[in-house]
C-alpha cells in the first residue's frame, strides 16, 4: 500500500499538511531579521537571510484571508520548495511529521470548484476524528506571485552581514 | 492586742483581744470606774478576765478570798452574763451576796465575744445579819465582812443600768468599728492581690502578643523567600522550556532530512522521532512544573494574607491589653487609697 509522509502545521486551530518532499526545514521566525520589500504583494511579509540564501516570507494568514493576519513572535517558518525556489511559509506552529496511507486521503476535486484562489487545496487527510487540509505548494504561488518573487531569488548566494 | 494578720472569716474564732484594744479598754474601764464609783472587769466569752479588775470593793475581795466565795461569785456572774447575752443588752441583777451587779454583752454581728461585768454597789444596806450569814457561808471573818459591807457605795438601779449602758455602747462600737475596718482591710488586700495577678497576666499577654507578632513577621519573610525561590525556579523552567522547544525543532528538521534521504535515512528517522518524543515529554513536564509553581505562588500569596490578618489581630490585642492595663493602674491606685484608709483608722 502506497503512503506518503507529510509535515503537519497549525494555522488558526486548523491543521494543514504539506508533502515532506517539498519541505526543506523548519525555523523560528524570531531567529531572523525580516527585511521588508517595498511595493510588494500583500502576502509577502519581506525577505530573510537563511544560511546565505534569500527567502521570501509568505503570510498564509493573509493568503487565506484571516481577519487576524499579523505575524506573531512565536510563529514558525516552514521552508517549502516551490518550483525549485525556497519560500518561508509563516505558520502558528509546526506540529508533527506523519505518514498517511493513500486510502486516508480524499481528493477535493469533487468538493471545491477549481478557482484560481483555492486550487492549491488538493486533498483532505483523515486521521481519527481530525481532518488535515493538504496543500499543494507547487500551486500555492500564482503565476503572478512567482514572477514577483523570482527576481529576489535569482542569485543563489548573497553576502552575509 | 488586736490581731491583724489572722484570717478571721469565721466570727466564732474571733477573740475579744482581736477586736478591742485592751490597753485602751483597761484605761477607759479604770477611769470610768473611778468617775462613777463602781467596780468593773471585762471577761471573754469563756468568762476568763481579759482586763485587770477596776476598783474592786474590799467586800468582794473578801468573797474572792475563799474558794466557796469565789465559786459563788463566778456562778453569779455566769447567770448575769447569760441573761445579758440572751437579751442582747446590759442587765442589772442581785448577786449571791446581795450586791447589785451589771453585765453588758460585747457582740459582733449577733455573736457574743465577751462581757463587761461590774457593779458591786448596793441600793440600800440590808442589815448586819444578812452579811454575817454570808460571811459564815463562805468562811470569812464576820465582823470585818460586815464592816466592808457598810463601806459599799449606794447607788440606784437606774444609775447602775445607765453606767452599764455607757460601757456597753463604748465597747460594742469599738468592736464594731474594728470589725468593719478589719473587713475593709481584708477586702483591699484581696483586691490588691487580684489586681497584681491581673497586671502580671496582662503583661504576659502583652509580651505573648508581641511574640506572636514577631514570629508572624519572621514567617512572612520566610514565605517571601519561598516566593523568590519559586520565581527563580520559574526562570530556570523558562530556560528548560526553551531547550525543549529547540529540541523539537531539531527533531523535526532531523526527521525532514531523514525522509528526504529515503531508505538511507530510515535509521536516522528513528533517532529523529525519539528526539521529538523527548522534547514533547520535556514540554509536558515543564507545563506540569509550571502549574505546580503557580499553585505554590497562589498558596504563598494566601499565606501572606493570612499572616497579615494575624498581625492585625495581634496588634488589636496588644492595644486592648494596653487599655486594660491602664484601667488596672487606675483601679490599683484606688485600692491603694482604700488600703491606706483602712490602715490609718
Amino acid at each position: 500500500m502506497a503512503s506518503k509522509q507529510f509535515i503537519i502545521f497549525q494555522l488558526d486551530q486548523q491543521h494543514y499538511g504539506i508533502e515532506i518532499d517539498f519541505v526543506n526545514g523548519i525555523n523560528r521566525l524570531r531567529d531572523f531579521n525580516i527585511s521588508s520589500v517595498p511595493n510588494s504583494l500583500d502576502y509577502i511579509e519581506g525577505i530573510i537571510n537563511l544560511r546565505g540564501k534569500v527567502i521570501p516570507l509568505y503570510n498564509l494568514r493573509k493568503r487565506f484571508k484571516f481577519k487576524d493576519n499579523a505575524i506573531r513572535k512565536n510563529d514558525e517558518l516552514l521552508i517549502a520548495l516551490v518550483n525549485e525556489m525556497n519560500i518561508g511559509l509563516i505558520t502558528d506552529e509546526v506540529i508533527d511529521i506523519v505518514r498517511f496511507e493513500d486510502t486516508d486521503i480524499e481528493q477535493t476535486k469533487g468538493l471545491f470548484s477549481p478557482s484560481s484562489t483555492n486550487n492549491f487545496i488538493t486533498s483532505i487527510a483523515k486521521k481519527d476524528q481530525q481532518m488535515i487540509i493538504i496543500l499543494d505548494v507547487e500551486k500555492i504561488l500564482t503565476a503572478e506571485e512567482q514572477d514577483f518573487i523570482d527576481p529576489f531569488v535569482q542569485t543563489e548566494e548573497i553576502e552575509v552581514d | 492586742m488586736r490581731n491583724n494578720g489572722k484570717e478571721l472569716t469565721d466570727l466564732s474564732n474571733i477573740k475579744l483581744q482581736d477586736v478591742i484594744d485592751l490597753e485602751f479598754l483597761q484605761k477607759f474601764q479604770d477611769d470610768f470606774a473611778t468617775a462613777i464609783g463602781l467596780a468593773s472587769v471585762t471577761v471573754d466569752k469563756e468568762g476568763t478576765p481579759v482586763t485587770e479588775p477596776s476598783r474592786y470593793t474590799r467586800f468582794c475581795n473578801y468573797v474572792h478570798s475563799t474558794e466557796t466565795g469565789d465559786n459563788r461569785c463566778a456562778e453569779s456572774h455566769r447567770k448575769g452574763g447569760e441573761d445579758a447575752v440572751r437579751l442582747g443588752k446590759p442587765v442589772a441583777y442581785e448577786c449571791h451576796a446581795g450586791l447589785i451587779d451589771f453585765a453588758a454583752p460585747i457582740m459582733l454581728e449577733g455573736q457574743i465575744i465577751g462581757t463587761i461585768l461590774g457593779g458591786q454597789v448596793l441600793e440600800t444596806f440590808q442589815g448586819e445579819e444578812k452579811y454575817m450569814r454570808i460571811a459564815s457561808e463562805i468562811g470569812v471573818e464576820e465582823t470585818d465582812f460586815v464592816m466592808a459591807a457598810k463601806e459599799i457605795r449606794k447607788m440606784s438601779k437606774t444609775e447602775i443600768l445607765a453606767a452599764a449602758e455607757v460601757l456597753y455602747y463604748v465597747a460594742n462600737s469599738m468592736a464594731k468599728n474594728w470589725y468593719h475596718e478589719y473587713k475593709l482591710k481584708n477586702a483591699t488586700e484581696a483586691l490588691n492581690q487580684s489586681l497584681n495577678k491581673i497586671a502580671a497576666t496582662m503583661q504576659q499577654l502583652a509580651s505573648s502578643a508581641q511574640e506572636v507578632n514577631s514570629t508572624q513577621n519572621r514567617l512572612n519573610r520566610e514565605i517571601e523567600n519561598v516566593n523568590t525561590m519559586s520565581e527563580q525556579i520559574s526562570e530556570v523552567l523558562e530556560f528548560i522550556r526553551e531547550i525543549a522547544d529547540e529540541t523539537r525543532m531539531l527533531g523535526l528538521n532531523a526527521a525532514i532530512e531523514a525522509a528526504r534521504a529515503g531508505t538511507a535515512g530510515l535509521g536516522f528517522g528513528v533517532v529523529a522521532d525519539e528526539i521529538r518524543k523527548l522534547s514533547s515529554e520535556s514540554k509536558q513536564t515543564v507545563i506540569k512544573i509550571k502549574s505546580y509553581i503557580d499553585n505554590i505562588q497562589a498558596s504563598v500569596k494566601n499565606t501572606v494574607k493570612i499572616g497579615n490578618d494575624t498581625v492585625t489581630v495581634t496588634e488589636e490585642q496588644a492595644a486592648a491589653v494596653e487599655e486594660v492595663t491602664a484601667s488596672i493602674e487606675d483601679i490599683t491606685s484606688l485600692a491603694e487609697s482604700l488600703n491606706e484608709l483602712a490602715h490609718n483608722n
